[in-house]
């Protein structure tokens, strides 16, 4: 499996787990923080872990882009995780604070620029799989008959007989 | 390679990536700083992750990669299975523009369910097991 799979794959995981562990903390804190925590909650399960499962599984098993390039550009797929997940890290860190409305003026402000860098770095990183992955949606090809219609239309070659260590 | 199924259920599923996440970010910015009137963003959001993206996807490689009957290009009956990518496709565009829970989005959705369900149903099945005439 290549690297930036197993990463996509791993960090998935990771958000697997925190998700649920979000999930459970909606679920002890009551209807207030449910509401707050809601979105968070759905957007580390759906992006962090649906897709990002995605994306890894399709970088791996998709066809390949060429012989010299298997995976596309691959620069394209580092820039999809690393935006990705740092978008995804300041949505959790900035969405419920924001929407709580607990701070001053100020740091609201901030948070809501946090709030338009992560859905800038999320976009980056969805737009940046989509464009490389099209190319590796491929369909299928008749498969050509090696030397061209000359040899299609050739007869059959025998084997030749395979050597069985006989006497020579 | 892909059957010419997958390659529309995929090449489709990142058109609908691309749309969905468009307005998720603008939706997601507008946390922020409130600029979107007052339209179905949220459904548009909504219809074109779940059903458009990531549904289409698991159905587009689904087709792909389970068990064929005999030869790798015989899937059993495709109009089921063209039918479905057609629901999906027709219910992510009238949940888009009918509302997040427009009855008659999530109707088309189950029909395509049902859809994919009849054609993949024969193809879960054991290695080596016979192939139905």
């Amino acid at each position: 499996m290549p690297t930036i799979s197993r990463l996509f794959l791993k960090c998935g995981l990771i958000y697997f787990v925190a998700a649920m562990a979000s999930g459970v903390a909606m679920a002890w804190l009551g209807a207030g923080w449910g509401a707050v925590l809601l979105p968070t909650y759905i957007h580390l399960f759906v992006v962090g872990w649906i897709t990002q499962i995605i994306i890894g599984v399709a970088l791996w098993l998709f066809p390949k882009w060429s012989k010299e390039q298997p995976r596309g550009r691959e620069w394209m797929s580092w820039v999809a995780l690393v935006t990705l997940n740092i978008g995804l890290l300041l949505r959790v860190g900035t969405e419920s604070l924001h929407s709580l409305n607990r701070l001053g003026a100020g740091a609201q402000t901030w948070l809501a620029w946090g709030l338009v860098a992560s859905a800038l770095l999320q976009w980056v990183g969805g737009i940046s799989f989509m464009l490389n992955i099209w190319g590796r949606i491929k369909p299928k090809q008749e498969r050509k008959p090696r030397g061209g219609s000359a040899a299609k239309n050739a007869p059959a070659k025998k084997r030749a007989p395979q050597k069985t260590g006989g006497p020579a | 390679m892909m059957p010419p199924l997958t390659v529309w259920a995929l090449r489709l599923a990142c058109v609908h990536l691309s749309i969905g996440l468009t307005v998720g970010a603008l939706l997601l910015a507008d946390k922020g700083f409130p600029f979107l009137s007052g339209t179905n963003w949220l459904g548009v959001h909504l219809h074109t992750m779940l059903f458009g993206w990531t549904i289409q996807f698991v159905i587009g490689v689904a087709y792909w990669i389970l068990p064929t009957f005999g030869r790798r290009t015989n899937t059993g009956n495709d109009l089921p299975a063209w039918s479905a990518l057609l629901l999906v496709n027709l219910g992510t565009l009238v949940g888009g523009f009918f509302g997040i829970f427009s009855a008659s989005a999530f109707t088309l959705q189950a029909l395509a369910a049902l859809c994919f369900a009849a054609h993949v149903w024969p193809r879960l099945k054991p290695f080596g097991a016979p192939t139905p005439d």
